[in-house]
């Protein structure tokens, strides 16, 4: 009886705030034109290459198995001791020394560097500001081997930008508290001041690198196959990286979360990597200090812990 | 004969046409809010919507009818949401849906219902889309079992999770058990 009240009401809700979304009238067509037209570009370049190479087509397989086997092997001759300690990588290193010198140069603290995605290559770390926010945070550029520090806005002629005009805005974003506030305001606050600075504000917003499903879901497979950890484990790894690196309380780390359908599997360069995803809300509607998203990047191999990304979502995020 | 070209001929086939469309006529609606309440997002529940079907296109002969097409279908839907919402932009924003952020043509005027469907939207995801699949989409705990990948007694135990949450919710607001029961 209570089961169908609960399901009579569900149905209830759903079809009143759903109503509005419209089906496609046009959905079928383009599936079965997409369908058609992706295979017969397939076929004929699969057809075209094998007869003009006269050999059987080299298939993914081949070099799964063999890159498997190379894993395997590494892992028999590597010991495993992550369930013990911690074991850092030097990417690790490089990565927290670089948040030291962006920090030392341009005060941009831990909460906010959730501003920014980091990208790294060799000894060269890059901070790109977020989302809509691309082209007034703009992007910086630290070499952790010389220690320099540059922000694209940086130069002789200047652009009427400065640290310490960067600084006033992300304040106020931070200052202003709960997350509704803050995202309104720091959107306000970002409007006005591309406006004052409008000789820079056509610079082109970064985007992030187009990532197809098949590619993910690909790499998750691979890595998934390579790997010598569980999830579980690099859970455990993860919430110990984070407690030591962020000093989170004994409280925090109970309230840490583990959203299970963002934490995955997921091949970096050649390296399987489990990237358990954490969220801490302590307070639920307000930013309290520590809230916000923690991803661990683990080795699936041997447990170093590789990076952590924090992200307070503050920039529109929670 | 070749992989691609066993697609090809599924994918030729005018029999196959009409059957594609007739499911997505069918099942475009219900996949479509299925994908919204994984994503969050307009646009990005219709990218899903589109893929699955593209999805289900491709494979229509490797479909041997050991499930309904609705649990086929809506099993490739999932999987196709749970790929974008770890894709690497995705993984940066935490797309919990707060009235002020519903879409403009989901904002309803205040009302009993519009405050269950946020209470809803809140719950864990796990607990939401067994919540979803059994009461809305009416599946069996089997079919859902089959759709996540997961134990029915899984499926039983967060059933049971999410019935007690939202009755909780419910009691708070609205005394639900106690006017109802």
């Amino acid at each position: 009886m209570e089961d169908r009240r609960d399901k009579e009401l569900i149905k209830r809700v759903f079809a009143s705030s759903l109503s509005e979304l419209k089906e496609d009238p046009y959905l079928a067509q383009r599936v079965i034109h997409m369908g058609t037209e992706e295979n017969e570009s397939h076929v004929k370049a699969s057809r075209t290459l094998n007869e003009e190479n006269n050999r059987r087509p080299i298939y993914m397989k081949k070099k799964m198995k063999s890159t498997f086997a190379l894993a395997v092997a590494i892992c028999l001759m590597v010991s495993i001791a992550f369930a013990a300690t911690l074991v850092y990588s030097q990417r690790y290193m490089q990565a927290n020394r670089a948040d030291e010198l962006l920090q030392e140069k341009y005060g941009i603290t831990e909460d906010k560097r959730s501003f920014f995605t980091r990208t790294s290559e060799g000894d060269i770390f890059t901070y790109v500001g977020l989302s809509d926010f691309a082209g007034m945070l703009g992007d910086y550029q630290v070499n952790v081997d010389t220690g320099e520090v540059l922000w694209m806005y940086d130069g002789p002629e200047g652009s009427g930008w400065d640290a310490v005009k960067l600084k006033e805005v992300l304040m106020r974003c931070q200052d202003q508290g709960g997350y509704k506030n803050v995202t309104a305001d720091a959107r306000a606050a970002a409007e006005a001041i591309e406006l004052a600075a409008s000789d820079t504000s056509n610079l082109p917003l970064q985007t992030p690198p187009p990532v197809t499903l098949e590619e993910s879901e690909e790499s998750t497979k691979q890595a998934e196959a390579l790997a010598k950890l569980t999830m579980e484990e690099a859970e455990q790894l993860g919430r110990s990286a984070i407690q030591e690196k962020y000093g989170l309380t004994t409280t925090q780390m109970q309230k840490l979360e583990l959203v299970e359908e963002s934490s995955y599997f997921t091949m970096e360069g050649e390296m399987p990597t489990a990237q358990p995803y954490f969220w801490l809300m302590q307070e639920e509607g307000a930013f309290t200090e520590k809230d916000g998203i923690y991803i661990v990047v683990v080795n699936a191999l041997d447990g170093t812990v590789e990076d952590i990304f924090y992200d307070t979502g503050l920039l529109g995020n929670g | 004969m070749k992989g691609g070209e066993q697609q090809m001929d599924v994918v030729k086939d005018p029999d196959n046409h009409s059957r594609m469309t007739d499911m997505v006529n069918q099942y475009q609606g219900m996949l479509l809010h299925m994908c919204y309440f994984y994503l969050h997002e307009e646009d990005l529940a219709r990218d899903a919507v589109q893929d699955t079907f593209l999805k289900a296109y491709r494979s229509l002969d490797s479909f041997r009818g050991e499930c309904s097409e609705k649990t086929w279908l809506t099993q490739i839907a999932i999987n196709t949401c749970k790929s974008i919402r770890r894709s690497a932009w995705m993984r940066y924003f935490d797309r919990r849906v707060t009235p002020e952020e519903m879409p403009e043509s989901f904002v309803m005027p205040e009302s009993e219902e519009s405050d269950i469907m946020y209470d809803i939207m809140e719950l864990p995801s796990k607990l939401k889309e067994v919540l979803l699949l059994y009461y809305w989409q009416d599946m069996s705990v089997s079919e859902i079992s089959q759709i996540l990948g997961i134990a029915q007694s899984s499926v039983s135990r967060r059933l049971k999770q999410a019935r007690d949450k939202l009755h909780a919710v419910l009691d708070r607001r609205y005394q639900y058990g106690r006017s109802q029961r």
